[in-house]
Order: C-alpha cells, then structure tokens, then sequence
C-alpha cells in the first residue's frame, strides 16, 4: 500500500532531516514508526501524506506517487497529525461536512458514518458547537472521526495517543484494527512503546534520520521487550555514529 | 518599568515580524527595500499634499495653520489606520494565556501592547508631519532651534491620542461583542456602522470647511470651534511653551488615564471574547453534500465574515463605492450643479473611472487568504484537491465581496453622472476586470510572502508584508491610472482609455493566473 524508497529530506539551512529512507506498509499491517525526538519521523509521515515536499526518493500510495499523482494518492490516504489544527470557526458537524465534501463521500453514506464514528468518541453531543470551543482530546477525536470517516486505504497518525482518553485510546485502537481487517493499512508514530508492541504487526525504527531497523514485532523483540530493544538500538546507532 | 520594557519589545517585534520578508539575507535585503519604498511614497505624498496646501494657505495669509491643520489630518488617518488593529491587537491574540499568565499586572501587558501600536503610528505622524513642519518653515522663514523642538515634542506626544482613539473604538467594539453570542457578526455590523459615520462625518466636515474657509478669519473661527485642542499647537510653534506643555498633557495623560481604567475589567474581556457558547446539545440528522468548489467556497466566506478585521480591512473601498453612488444617486442635482460649476460633465466617466480604481484597488482579500490559513494549511494540503481549485475558491471570494457592491454603485452613479449605457457597461466591465486583476496579484504576493506564524490575525490582515506590498503597488497603480486617464481625457475618448483599461487588466489577470498555474502549487507545498 505505501512504498517509501530511498527518501531524504533536507531542510532550509542545510538540516538533513531524513536520508536514504526506505520501508514499506503491506494492506493489512498496522506498522509503527519509533524514534527519539527530531528523528525524523514527524518529517517523514508529512512527506508521505503530501503535506511536504522532500529531496530525493519515492513515495507511492496504492501504486500513486505523492509527487507526480498526489490527488490521486491523497484520495485513498488520511493523515492526522500530532497537534491538529482545525478551522476554529466551524463548528465540528461544519468540518466534517467540509471534509466529506473533499473527499466526495456520497450524501446518504457521510451520515451513516459520521454516526458511527461520533457516537464511539462520544462527540455527537458536541458537534453543534464552534471547534473554538473544544479542548485538544476534542479537536483530536474530531480529527480523528474525519480521518476515519473516509475509510482509507492508507491511514497515517502522528502520536495518535497523545491527550486522547484511556477510553477514546481504547476505541481507537479497535477501529484501527477493523480498518486494517478491511485491508487498508495504518502507519503511525508513538513514544508509547507498550502501545506499539501490542498493537503493531510491524515496528520501523529511524534515528537521526536513517533507518535503525524494521520487521516483524515479535521478532524485534524476542524475548525482550520493545523498550529494552529500542534503547539498546539507540546506544547502538550513537557508538556508530 | 523592566517587565513593560520586556514586553514591549516582544509586542513590538511581533508587529514587526508581520513585515518580515523572510530569514535570507536577500529577502531581508528586500524587505527594507520595500519599507523604505513606502516611506519613501509616503514622503513624497504628504511633501506633494503639503506644500500644495501651504500655497493655498498662504494665498490667504494663513500659513502658519499648515502644522496644526497637518497634524489633525495626521491624527485622523494614523486613527483610521490601527483603529481595526486595536481590538485584535490589545484585546485578541493567540499570547493572551501566556501574558495572563505572567506576573505583569493587567495595566502593564496592556500599556506594553498600546505602546506597540502608539510606535506604529508615531512613525505614521513622523512622515507625515515633518514635511508640513518643513513647508511651514520654509514660508516663515523659521529654521530656530525652538521651532524645531516644538515640532519634535509635538510629533512625540500627538502620537498618543490616534491610539487613544483606536483604543476607545476596539474597546466598545470588544466590550459589546464579547457579551454577545454571534461575537463576529455584532464586530462586523459595529466596524460597518463606524465607517459610515466616519464617511459621514468627513463629509459634513469638509463641506463646513469649504463654506468658512475662505479667509484666514473663517479659518480662524473654524479652528477654535472644531479642532481646539490643535489650535495649542500653533502657539507652540509661535513659541509659547505653556501651549506645548498643555498640549502635551491632553495627549498623554488620557491616554495613560484610560489604559489604567479599562485595564482594571482587562482579564474580563479578554476572557469574554475567546470563549465560546457551548451547548452540547447536538443531534445528527441527514449531513448535506456539497460539491469540492463550493465547499472551498463556503469554507472561505465563513473566515472571512468570522474575522471581524478581515471585513473591515477590506470593505472600505466598496462601501466607500456603494455609499458614493447611492449618495450621489440621492443628491444627483446637486452633483450636476457642482459638474456644471467645476466645468466637468464632460470627463463624468473618466472621474468615476479614477475614483473606482483607486478605492478597487485598497480593496483585496487575496493579499492574505494564504497567510490566514496559518496552522490549518495542513488541512488543505492533505486533502485531494488540486491547488488550482483551492486558489479559485480564494479568488471568487473576493469577487463576490467587491462585485456586486460594484455593480450597484456604478447603476446608482450613472444616473446623476448621465453616463450613456455604453459608458456604463465600459466602466462597470473595466471595474470588474481590474478587480480580477487585483484578485490575482494579490493572491501572487500572498503566495510569495506569506505569513504563517502570527499570534494574531489582526497582525496578518493589517500589516503583514504581502498586504504592505499589494497595498503600495495597488496604490501605486491607481495613480498612475488616475494620472494618465486624467490628463489624455482631451483627446482621448473614455471608450477608448476604458478599452485600453479593459486589455491591461486581463492581459495583467492573465500573467498573473499563469504564474499562479505554474509556480502556485509549487509555492504552497513550500509553505
């Protein structure tokens, strides 16, 4: 589904960001994306959902590649960044609609699914009011119900859990997995790493921007644990670098 | 005093980052370039309007009531120019949290914030005043070092009461709209009702001036009725200093005076204004479907009436426009009269022609439709629509703001002006295409400088650099319009100077829309 080769990033000023990143996310597979703080992973994940232009390499969502095909890639992708900033001065429901409209949901079926999705973060009742007006795990779940609600094929979260509720956290990682059942695929970034070992079929590990190690989750971690594996990892690639 | 200084210089820096071109050194190199452009314009706009009032001044003996005159006017435009600014700036802005939250009493983080704009209109008054002090001088002989400190003191303390001004209005502005539930819509219809009292009341005071202003002792009297207060100015110059200190007093004390007031209920309003009515009552019934323009589009036309400062910086021109032609269409005899008298019924298109474009091009929402978006770019970016759909949605905003005001205003203006109906359509269609021209220029500039890390939006819409620079070269535009409509109109037909008009603003629509098509999607990606 989403196909990264050889991607670098250099920044204004000269900052390498990314370099000669490679992996890629099968339908199905729920991978998550670990690294320190500036790692590159928050570069990387607005690269692969077309928010930023990179250097060098390819990015191909559903055989699309964001650069050449974007609309066509962004049609079948959600992204939900770590701090989303909404339209203040919609209201939720106004949003939703704006989005359903960019995304040409059929009319019948943006109700239907809207429902769903609210009624599970318990947003309906606050839909009515100005987006002004939520807190951040409010603004969070709304983005939340508006990436979802698309039913995408590819979906990216930016530290999805963070000022989410243990009980919204919860939902979320259930509608996670029926998307991945669905055969679309989720890629996201977390510092929650208990979180990631119990969720992700596949761990990718980047550090400094070059990638640190990538496969199954079980056989990263062995017998150890994810925590244990990534600070190890890290020591590593310092004594290397 | 250390905690106002250290706010100072943040508040002050934030209004100056709003003009920053960018971080290379070419770009900073470009934006002093274009600041010290504008000034420069500026100079040469009130150096040309001054000395032509000194000479009508001094046909009637009256010469030295240039600089108190001057420093009037300069109150006057320094208020119109940050009274939008004062509610966002003062009242609004994304630091509100942090400066509340700081051990700084409410008097100080709101004195550092009115001291911010006070900085802004001294520069104002500077460029204004110096010329006028400089014409005045000139006639009267007068380079003494008392006449000059005078002005000084005078230049330094008058600054005081346009933000005064600008405080009392975003005050009123700020204290009714934060105790109502449509917050934005009671702004809007309070800044509308402003301005019309502002046309009217420059109206009523140009007229009194015309009918007393004849001699220098009709001048005398209107000066004393009207404007007092800048009647001490003129025995400052002439050297009495009790005259200067008075004067200086009237400015700075209320202002002090107020600021300590109004920050006592500070918290109050600010608190009023960035919360909202919630009422967690929603229940989902069949969600409509639009199609991806028209969703763009109702996105854009709900910021904009949703931004208070948005319609007010950008509704002038056209309500100056709709207000011309319905008074005119109201009074259209006396408009006849006053054509008959000036010998100007003939050059009737080419006057409203020159009046449109001008107030046309103040009038653009493009300049900084990019920059509005700040952190919720990501939003359009992400989502699976073409930049050219995205920028088409910004455009047609500003043409639905501008033209059906236009439309109107040039009907009503037809009928008292006699205008044929071929004149009417060549004005109207010329009207329309300039103002797709500056749609698309401004949309340029925005995309090349845009601004997307303001705390306030007040800060983007009024002084950002995309607006200074849309601004100055619309302006710029207009007069050399005006200039050369104006002085061909002998023996060029206005069918012609309206056509010739016509190709320029679309072959200009035209470059603009290319660049935007080929350079535009790059550019916001870039963003």
């Amino acid at each position: 589904m989403l196909e990264i080769s050889h991607l670098s990033k250099t920044y204004p000023g000269g900052k390498k960001a990314v370099e000669d990143l490679s992996f890629s996310v099968q339908s199905g597979e729920i991978v998550g994306f670990i690294g320190h703080n500036g790692a590159g992973k928050t570069t990387t994940l607005r690269c692969v959902a077309g928010i930023l232009d990179y250097t060098q390499g390819t990015i191909t969502i559903g055989g699309h590649d964001i650069h050449t095909e974007p609309v066509l890639a962004k049609q079948i992708t959600a992204f939900l960044p770590d701090n989303p900033d909404l339209y203040e001065f919609l209201t939720g429901i106004a949003y939703l609609k704006f989005i359903a409209d960019l995304y040409s949901i059929p009319k019948q079926e943006r109700t239907k699914r809207i429902g769903k999705y609210a009624d599970a973060f318990e947003m309906t009742d606050a839909l009515g009011d100005p987006i002004g007006s939520y807190s951040h795990g409010m603004k969070q779940k709304l983005a939340l119900i508006s990436a979802l609600m698309r039913q995408p094929k590819l979906l990216i979260l930016d530290e999805p859990f963070v000022g989410l509720d243990p009980q919204a956290a919860f939902v979320m990682k259930g509608f996670l997995k029926e998307l991945c059942g669905q055969g679309g695929a989720v890629l996201f970034s977390t510092h929650v790493l208990e979180v990631a070992q119990k969720l992700c079929d596949r761990i990718v590990i980047i550090q400094k921007g070059h990638l640190v190690e990538q496969g199954k989750t079980d056989q990263i971690v062995g017998n150890s644990d994810l925590e244990s594996v990534f600070l190890e990892l890290a020591q590593e690639g310092e004594r290397n670098a | 005093m250390r905690k106002l200084w250290i706010l100072l210089k943040i508040d002050f820096r934030a209004l100056l980052a709003a003009l920053s071109f960018g971080s290379s050194r070419k770009k900073k190199l470009s934006g002093a370039a274009a600041l010290t452009l504008l000034g420069a314009l500026m100079l040469l706009l009130s150096g040309t309007y001054c000395v032509s009032g000194g000479m009508a001044l001094n046909t009637i003996g009256a010469i030295d009531y240039l600089f108190p005159l001057a420093a009037a006017l300069a109150c006057f435009a320094s208020f119109l120019f940050t009274v939008f600014c004062a509610s966002g700036v003062v009242f609004g802005g994304k630091d509100m949290d942090l400066m509340l939250s700081l051990p700084v009493s409410a008097f100080v983080v709101m004195l550092a914030k009115m001291l911010a704009l006070y900085l802004e209109n001294l520069a104002f008054c500077v460029l204004f005043l110096v010329p006028a002090a400089g014409v005045q001088a000139y006639w009267q002989m007068d380079w003494s070092f008392g006449y000059w400190g005078a002005v000084l003191i005078a230049i330094l303390v008058l600054a005081f009461l346009p933000t005064l001004c600008s405080l009392l209005i975003g005050y009123a502005v700020a204290f009714v709209s934060g105790r109502m539930r449509h917050k934005a819509l009671v702004a809007n219809i309070a800044y509308f009702l402003f301005i019309a009292a502002i046309f009217a009341g420059t109206f009523w005071l140009q007229t009194g001036m015309q009918k007393v202003a004849v001699d220098r002792q009709g001048l005398t009297v209107f000066l004393n009725q009207w404007l007092s207060p800048f009647m001490l100015l003129w025995r400052a110059l002439a050297g009495d200093g009790w005259a200067l200190l008075l004067f200086s007093a009237l400015c700075l004390l209320p202002f002090l005076g107020v600021v300590f007031l109004f920050s006592a209920r500070y918290r109050q309003i600010v608190s009023g204004l960035s919360s909202h009515r919630s009422r967690g009552n929603y229940r989902l019934v069949q969600v409509e479907a639009s199609g991806l323009f028209q969703a763009l589009l109702q996105k854009e036309l709900r910021r904009y009436f949703g931004c208070p400062v948005y319609v007010a910086n950008t509704m002038f021109g056209t309500a100056a426009l709709l207000v011309g032609g319905i008074a005119a269409l109201l009074f259209s005899a006396d408009v006849r009269i006053v054509l008959a008298q000036l010998q100007l019924e003939e050059a009737a298109p080419v006057l409203l022609l020159i009046s449109a474009v001008f107030m046309l091009s103040i009038t653009c929402t493009t300049n900084v439709c990019i920059s509005l978006e700040g952190k919720n770019l990501w939003i359009l970016k992400e989502a699976p629509v073409e930049a050219k759909t995205i920028f088409l949605s910004k455009i047609a905003l500003q043409l639905l703001v501008v033209w059906p005001g236009l439309l109107v205003a040039g009907i009503c203006a037809a009928m008292p002006f006699r205008l044929s109906v071929v004149h009417t359509v060549l004005l109207l269609l010329t009207c329309f295409l300039y103002s797709l021209g500056n749609a698309l220029w401004g949309l340029l500039i925005n995309l090349l400088l845009p601004k997307m890390d303001c705390e306030n939006d007040t800060v983007i819409v009024k002084q950002s650099a995309s607006v200074m620079v849309t601004s100055l070269g619309g302006m710029l535009i207009a007069v050399v319009i005006g200039a050369i409509c104006w002085f061909t109109r002998s023996w060029v037909s206005f069918p012609v100077q309206s056509g010739i008009l016509i190709l320029l603003s679309a072959a200009a629509a035209a470059v603009c829309w290319t660049w935007i098509l080929r350079r535009g999607a790059q550019r916001l990606l870039a963003i």
